[in-house]
């Protein structure tokens, strides 16, 4: 069986991405007033238009092309980047700035690489073309971040640490590199270096995407921020964007939050939702599982890349046929975390019993944290689904000697019943799922408690119609005490599982 | 509309405009006119003609007009000093090249002044500069399959770098290298730098460097159009940006678009340089992934027996920081950081090989 498991507390701590996606994201921009003086206008264009209309060649198109893509002024080399695309035998480096002059995607043509993470060889590949390119360029502070982010997505965080030193030492100052170290540390479960990086640099206490993360931070140790009086002052004075501010509001919004503030944090929320970043909606939503009073607007789940906020808001909608393509791209933009894995492999076994999604989304987070007790205990279920009942067992065996927490442990007594009925092991197989709700219903955990006796009168199906369908009567009661999420799970579930021939479950229903 | 309604500084044509057929002092005589556009010397207006001398050599004439911009001004003294501070700065740079005999220049072969019309009117005194004849900028050759060769790129790269050394070498720096500055003689198998108008002079303060970069924007290193140009010594600045426009003019030879633009295409539009606000050091941490996509997508276009060595000397030359720019070993050692004689010799080696086809690398 197969638990859903929701973060008791979730913090704005910072999103790691590769450097071209957090540039694609505008998180690489400044809020405070231009620094430089602009160079004069001294008509370059214009004259490299004027010249290139008398010689018509490929040189003056480059010099045209080159000056109006820097200097920006597009239109004068319009028809001089139409007729270097007409050109058959136009070099490639003048056609791809001719793209962009005319607002043509140069995406086929694009430097960089998609992430491929399905595979083992495909993530070494990754490290692998990393480690030539800062051979090449090694004062490059960005690509060690990605290098120590490959590192960390392969399962080798330990290799990662390095990487991200380097680029520290490169970059000291550069928002992109600190938070990203900051979110290395914390998926090293080393929050108190995290915090000494933020409160250390200078710049943190001017600039709001690292307030937001110091304040995550201090979060994480259950500690009051060190910034959280600036933090809170910076979000009054509203001088910069609401785009730069939206993280930070939604950092202090929970933080209020925590201290039972219910109506400020709502105000915060709300200020975080004017123009948010995925990980505000996503922590917005979260705080709506919290207090219901805590409004997100629909249009924030339209956020780039809110592929967290959708995949739960898919489930809170019905949405059931969305989830798991939600969870997927939550998946591959958060890679190194077990969090979407964890949410992927559960949709994918209990929303669309597609066994084989759930393998892969289990060995997707296991190749990050190779022992987590729950991706074992999904990838178990979904081998046991597929008929593979050995591998089934070899996965969940490796959960042996971890201490868990109730939820999983239901689980995880549930999946050993599944194992036992799929050996054969019939009575075995029913004594542990009874374990299993009882276990639950002790924690006050109806929910694990009605899935394990689903799930148990789901083998009973294939033995015994009549003791599944007095399972399901029994579960029936539990069900009308769930949440109406909840039900709707439970009901979808049953759909899943062929258990809505039955009378019973339709009434539920 | 009647004639004598017409605007008469429409229909008027300037004294600079009249030199056609004229004879001029010391044996020249004005042959034909060159359209020339508005000219880039701090807003002044030039135009330009083909001279030939009684001996039979033949040049090129740079007329100027300082006045027309001062008639219609309120203060016509302060839009006249910048000009003719500019126009002394780039004459006494000429004079001082012609008698270094510095012989990848493109060097003043006279300069004087002639009366055009009413002697009284002070526009009507025409000042002047002739400069050796040019068969023509680089930029014709890019294209053309039969004309453009490694070998023509790497010699052309080669004379450059000994003309930016000559300059180097007298305390000047060039500023404004770019194909169009980079002129062929004896049939296209000699290179020289032209348009000293934007050169930066050790010591010496003209009026275009107001701003901290007087050169073609287009081509500008990303450290002036991001705003790093101020706390930089001299030589950072100057020097560094010449040989960045040396490693630009590489990038031009093999792919016919210079190094900044190449750096643009792989930004954001959220980082150009228009949308930036931020110091120079956090631009570096964007740039630098940019400017090795540029490199790397560069070294794709060059023959493979010149990859790697062209790649890394792109990588040395346009390096977008300025204190990292320049061969490691200059930066290493005692010298200038900024030392151009081994990429004079690498040039000059790789040029030869390339004529003879010679290379070790298949």
């Amino acid at each position: 069986m197969s638990a859903l498991t929701d973060d008791p507390k979730r913090r704005t701590v910072p999103r790691w991405r590769t450097f071209r996606e957090s540039v694609s994201l505008g998180q690489l921009d400044l809020h405070a007033a231009k620094l430089s003086k602009p160079l004069p206008d001294i008509g370059e264009v214009e004259k490299a238009a004027k010249a290139w209309e008398q010689h018509n060649t490929m040189g003056f198109a480059g010099d045209l092309l080159g000056k109006a893509s820097v200097i920006g002024k597009a239109a004068l080399a319009h028809e001089a980047a139409s007729w270097v695309l007409e050109q058959p035998d136009s070099p490639r480096s003048l056609r791809r700035l001719a793209y962009r002059l005319t607002g043509q995607s140069v995406a086929s043509e694009d430097i960089g690489e998609a992430v491929p993470l399905a595979r083992a060889e495909e993530r070494h590949a990754r490290i692998h073309s990393l480690r030539r390119r800062l051979n090449q360029s090694p004062l490059d502070a960005a690509t060690w971040i990605d290098l120590a982010r490959a590192y960390v997505v392969h399962g080798q965080a330990d290799k990662a640490l390095q990487p991200v030193r380097n680029a520290l030492s490169l970059a000291p100052l550069s928002r992109f590199v600190i938070r990203s170290a900051v979110r290395y540390f914390l998926h090293t479960d080393d929050a108190q270096r995290a915090r000494t990086l933020l409160t250390m640099c200078v710049r943190t206490s001017s600039d709001p995407w690292l307030l937001a993360a110091e304040v995550a931070c201090g979060s994480v140790l259950r500690r009051t921020p060190h910034f959280a009086k600036r933090a809170r002052a910076f979000v009054a004075e509203r001088k910069v964007s609401p785009k730069h501010l939206s993280e930070l509001a939604s950092a202090v919004a929970t933080l209020e939050l925590e201290s039972g503030s219910h109506r400020k944090a709502r105000q915060l929320f709300a200020l975080a939702m004017l123009d948010p970043t995925e990980n505000a909606v996503a922590q917005a939503a979260w705080a709506t599982r919290q207090d219901p009073r805590i409004e997100v607007p629909r249009v924030a789940f339209s956020a780039p890349r809110a592929y967290e906020a959708q995949s739960w808001s898919h489930l809170h909608d019905q949405l059931w046929d969305e989830v798991v393509g939600a969870a997927d791209q939550w998946l591959r933009d958060e890679p190194f975390s077990s969090r979407p894995a964890a949410f992927g492999s559960w949709a994918a076994l209990i929303v669309e019993g597609n066994f084989e999604k759930a393998v892969a989304f289990s060995e997707a987070g296991l190749a990050v944290h190779h022992l987590h007790p729950m991706l074992l205990n999904n990838l178990a279920v979904a081998f046991a689904d597929l008929g593979r009942v050995d591998r089934a067992s070899n996965e969940l065996n490796k959960i042996q000697g971890y201490a868990l927490d109730p939820r999983t442990l239901t689980a995880v007594t549930a999946t050993r019943g599944l194992l036992c009925f799929r050996a054969g092991q019939v009575e075995r197989g029913r004594n542990l799922y009874r374990d299993a709700v009882e276990l639950a219903l002790r924690h006050g955990d109806r929910l694990a408690a009605t899935f394990a006796l689903l799930h148990l009168a789901r083998e009973e199906l294939a033995r015994d119609e009549q003791a599944a369908g007095r399972i399901l009567e029994e579960t029936s009661e539990q069900i009308q005490r769930l949440s109406v999420l909840e039900r709707q799970l439970a009901i979808r579930f049953t759909a899943v599982s062929g258990l809505d021939r039955f009378a019973v479950a339709r009434r539920v229903g | 509309m009647h004639p004598e309604n017409a605007d008469s500084r429409e229909i008027r044509q300037r004294p600079h405009e009249m030199l056609e057929g004229m004879d001029l002092p010391n044996g020249w005589k004005v042959v034909q006119r060159i359209d020339q556009p508005k000219d880039s010397t701090g807003g002044s207006f030039s135009c330009g003609y083909i001279v030939e001398h009684a001996d039979g050599r033949r040049g090129y004439l740079k007329a100027f007009d300082f006045y027309s911009g001062m008639m219609n001004s309120p203060d016509p003294a302060r839009v006249l000093q910048p000009l003719l501070e500019s126009f002394n700065f780039e004459r006494d740079l000429l004079d001082k090249c012609r008698e270094r005999r510095l012989s990848r220049i493109v060097l003043a072969l006279e300069h004087g002044a002639v009366q055009v019309g009413d002697a009284a009117h002070p526009a009507s005194t025409v000042q002047y500069i002739i400069f050796e004849l040019a068969e023509g900028d680089i930029r014709h050759q890019l294209d053309s399959v039969v004309d453009f060769t490694p070998s023509w790129a790497l010699r052309v790269l080669h004379h450059v770098a000994v003309g930016l050394r000559q300059l180097h070498g007298i305390g000047v720096a060039h500023q404004d290298l770019k194909p169009s500055n980079v002129l062929q003689f004896e049939n296209r198998t000699s290179s020289k730098l032209a348009d000293l108008g934007r050169a930066a002079e050790r010591g010496k303060q003209p009026p275009h460097y107001a701003v901290d970069f007087a050169g073609d924007r287009g081509y500008a290193p990303p450290e002036y159009l991001y705003g790093a140009g101020s706390p930089l010594s001299w030589e950072q600045k100057r020097l560094g940006c010449d040989i960045y426009h040396l490693g630009s003019l590489l990038c031009s030879l093999f792919t016919t678009v210079g190094m900044t633009p190449m750096i643009m295409l792989g930004l954001d539009p959220s980082l150009y340089w228009q949308n930036w606000r931020g110091p120079y050091e956090d631009a570096l941490v964007f740039l630098r992934p940019a400017f090795e996509d540029a490199v790397q997508y560069v070294e794709g276009e060059l023959p493979s027996n010149l990859r790697n060595t062209l790649g890394s000397v792109l990588r040395q030359l346009c390096d977008p920081d300025p204190q990292r720019r320049g061969h490691p070993l200059d930066r290493a050692g005692m010298g200038s950081p900024f030392g151009l004689e081994r990429y004079i010799s690498l040039f000059n080696r790789l040029a030869v090989e390339a004529l003879f086809q010679i290379t070790r690398i298949p």
